[in-house]
């Protein structure tokens, strides 16, 4: 293609070159001698393809102008001109060896990576190619623990905000940091989030992952169940005292037993710690060093969640034990409104028979708190390629990738592709909107040190009081103690101990 | 094991030596275990030695690990309070359900070993929960097991019973294990008691019917004793399953609640595989090793008693 216009070009630079030699002829034969000379200058640059044709587009302009010259030239009989013509020739770029990167992750399907971002980088970027894969989320711990053991993880990967830490403590990955500084306009960024992925604590310019989404907490509600109650929709300015009086008007029972839960709470990252922190309460310090789940904000909060079971609006951890850890409640209208992650939005809309919207979570007695975590890609400090794999992230956030990569419920990291039109009309439902407007109010749920370990002490010692088996208090002071024992025997970076 | 020259003879299709050392026999030997031997020690014995020495260091599978001597097994014992409990819940699982398996698995095998049509068919449908994914079967469990719209509490509603909250309660969750354990594993222990109950010969219920003994009898007297090897096998093997139980608690409950089903061994996948401690979880596996040692020995010792080989 370039070849065949270069060629044209040059004829039509022929043709006029042979105008200009004509009309000098044609003035040889008359009686006035016609003076002519042509100079061509031959300048060789070199320049990549695409400014090429940048350049051979104002070439053409010029040449059309000296013919214009010529037939002026012509009536005052002069005739000497010089035509510059700058003759660009493809410079032989120096050859980039061929990289073959393995990326893997547990979101999306191989085609839409090789789709939405494989194919267009490697367009721009010949030399690099990417063998895709995604593992599901049962296997892909397992698989990436055995890889990283023995030394072979992929050049790039999905990384969770949940280990990012303890990977990044025991140098298994790159720091981006650098890169990003160097690289990206984080203007263009939802950057409060990555505060996620910084390592060792948030406001560390150290970041050893980078995130490509976000995923976080909504309201959930069943329109349906709404109407027949006659309860008015959430609306954005609903507090959790609103939430409450909801559920109360919801919830139905039949000889004793709830047929019908009005609302629920977990007990899991994706309610309580945002709801502990609407409180001005903390699971941990900022520092993740010290667990402060025992002091009262953080158990008011707490007994407040366990006083929805106990009051029948919410089910217990038994009732809602299946496959999709309640989904199922929500999806079959026994449960009439849900705080859960955005994740479950695509399984809801894939349930042909659910009527179902969307809302912020609510203000919390101090103030609105919203669960939310990014789904990020890290580079392998294995990796011998680490530039190429960056470039490939480099290309993951920027507004070049397409929205459609992007699974339901996650809002891109790049704020103009989150923002677009096509990005928000995939949600299908009216409330899809809050996912953006909930981006300002997003906390982690305290992404540090041996997260996976003290979130399990978490679970298990706040269980009894959920259970009805021991108070808010005795429950948090026992899973205070046990989190805390793990913590202090983090191995923290020097200088930080 | 000693070798003599026959048997060397068969095994090596009549070609060893006619005579020669016990040395010379051994060096014509070697070769052909060669491989075995080196798999052996390599894969099975030399895998419990690195255990055994990652347990007196500590690890975490990707950064150079640190000696720490015999302080893992003492933690164990000092501060933590898991280890302990795990235990203990290790040992009411097998407790209660190895004898439940075994008196559920004979009574399927007598109820199989009957002489009715489509007994082939029965066989199978008992045998089917022991190869059936047990993520799948778990999932139908669990909504077995769901309070209120589980199966289980409607039967048992049935009858004016409330049912319990299964899995969703620290003193019901356990039971709720055990139960599924029992369930899915009643298949293969039924198929090696039925074995066993088809290599009693007839003769001698011809012989106790002419006596006059009723069947009660004659399954007292003659089925269990004679039918005691196998039993003490199953015995063996179910007790050996039952302290490594991990994939009832890993699929039901993940330990929970409250740890209430936190077993040994998903207390150990736990400290390896997700908080990658592997001093600890190796410790944790030779305290598991050391009590099924010791149960184990502990049977083969009193199996005189109730064993009848002839």
């Amino acid at each position: 293609m370039k070849r065949t216009l270069a060629r044209r070009r040059l004829l039509r630079a022929g043709l006029v070159s042979g105008a200009g030699l004509a009309a000098a002829a044609l003035a040889g034969c008359g009686e006035t001698q016609i003076v002519e000379r042509e100079v061509v200058k031959i300048v060789t640059q070199e320049v990549i393809v695409e400014k090429i044709v940048t350049q051979e587009v104002i070439k053409e302009v010029a040449v059309e102008k000296v013919v214009e010259k010529i037939v002026e030239v012509e009536k005052e009989k002069i005739v000497e001109k010089i035509v510059e013509k700058i003759v660009t020739v493809e410079a032989a770029q120096p050859k980039k060896a061929a990289v073959a990167l393995q990326f893997n992750t547990w979101w999306g399907t191989v085609e839409e990576y090789e789709a939405e971002v494989g194919d267009p980088f490697t367009a721009q970027n010949p030399h690099i190619t990417i063998d895709w894969q995604v593992t599901p989320w049962g296997e892909y711990w397992q698989k990436m623990q055995t890889q990283a053991v023995s030394n072979q993880l992929p050049d790039f990967f999905g990384q969770s905000v949940a280990i990012n830490w303890d990977w990044a403590n025991k140098g298994l990955v790159f720091n981006l940091g650098p890169v990003i500084k160097r690289d990206i306009d984080v203007s263009k960024h939802y950057t409060s989030i990555w505060q996620q992925a910084r390592y060792p604590v948030p406001g560390h310019p150290d970041q050893y992952m980078m995130p490509m989404e976000t995923v976080m907490s909504l309201i959930y509600f069943n329109v349906d169940l709404f109407d027949d109650a006659g309860v008015d929709f959430p609306e954005p300015t609903w507090t959790f005292n609103d939430w409450e009086e909801a559920g109360a008007k919801l919830t139905k029972t039949e000889d004793g037993k709830t047929t019908q839960f009005g609302l629920w709470g977990q007990n899991s990252n994706a309610f309580l710690d945002a709801f502990i922190n609407s409180n001005d309460g903390l699971v941990l310090t900022p520092d993740f060093k010290t667990c402060l789940l025992d002091q009262p904000k953080s158990v008011e909060m707490i007994d407040r969640t366990v006083g929805w079971i106990s009051q029948g609006m919410g089910p217990t951890a038994a009732q809602a034990a299946d496959i999709g850890g309640g989904a199922q409640l929500f999806t079959t209208g026994r449960l009439a409104m849900d705080i859960t992650g955005s994740w479950q939005v695509d399984a809801y809309l894939k349930s042909t028979d659910l009527n179902f919207d969307l809302m912020m979570v609510p203000t919390g007695p101090v103030r609105r708190v919203i669960y939310g975590g990014p789904d990020s890609w890290a580079i392998s400090s294995g990796s011998t390629h680490f530039e190429e794999a960056w470039e490939v992230i480099a290309y993951g956030i920027s507004e070049e990738r397409s929205y459609k990569n992007f699974p339901l419920g996650r809002i891109a990291s790049n704020i103009a592709v989150s923002t677009s039109e096509d990005f928000r009309k995939k949600g299908r439902v009216p409330g899809y909107k809050y996912l953006f407007d909930s981006v300002e109010y997003i906390k982690g749920a305290d992404f540090g040190p041996s997260w996976v370990e003290w979130r399990n002490a978490f679970s298990n010692e706040l269980a009894p009081a959920f259970l009805g088996e021991k108070s808010a208090q005795d429950a948090a002071t026992a899973a205070t103690e046990k989190i805390q024992s793990i913590l202090d025997k983090v191995a923290w970076p020097a200088g930080l101990e | 094991m000693k070798l003599s020259d026959s048997t060397l003879g068969r095994s090596l299709g009549g070609l060893g030596p006619r005579r020669g050392s016990g040395l010379h026999q051994w060096v014509q030997v070697l070769p052909f275990l060669f491989p075995t031997l080196v798999g052996m020690l390599l894969f099975t014995h030399g895998a419990v030695l690195a255990a055994f020495f990652i347990s007196l260091t500590r690890w975490d599978a990707f950064t150079p690990w640190v000696w720490v001597g015999l302080d893992n097994y003492k933690d164990l014992f000092a501060a933590d309070t898991l280890f302990t409990r795990s235990m203990i819940q290790t040992a009411y699982y097998t407790l209660v359900s190895v004898p439940l398996g075994i008196v559920a698995a004979l009574l399927a095998a007598v109820l199989v070993n009957q002489k009715l049509r489509f007994m082939t068919f029965y066989r199978t449908v008992f045998f089917l929960p022991g190869i059936t994914s047990i993520v799948a079967v778990a999932m139908v469990w669990l909504w077995l097991y769901n309070p209120d719209f589980g199966v289980i509490n409607w039967l048992l509603g049935m009858v004016n019973i409330d049912g319990p909250p299964w899995l969703g309660s620290t003193k019901w969750a356990m039971p709720a294990v055990i139960i599924f354990g029992v369930w899915r594993g009643l298949g293969y222990n039924m198929v090696i008691l039925l074995a066993g109950l088809q290599g009693i010969p007839d003769v001698y219920y011809e012989a106790a019917e002419v006596d006059g003994a009723s069947k009660f009898r004659r399954f007292w007297h003659i089925t269990l004793p004679l039918l005691s090897p196998t039993t003490f096998f199953v015995l063996i093997i179910s007790l050996i399953g039952s302290f490594q139980v991990f994939e009832q608690t890993y699929v039901l409950t993940e330990g929970g609640p409250a740890y209430a089903t936190m077993t040994i061994a998903y207390y150990i996948f736990l400290q390896a595989f997700q908080w990658f401690h592997m001093g600890i979880a190796s410790a944790l596996a030779f305290m598991l090793f050391l009590a099924v040692m010791v149960v184990t020995v502990l049977q083969f010792s009193v199996q005189r008693k109730w064993v009848h080989y002839d």
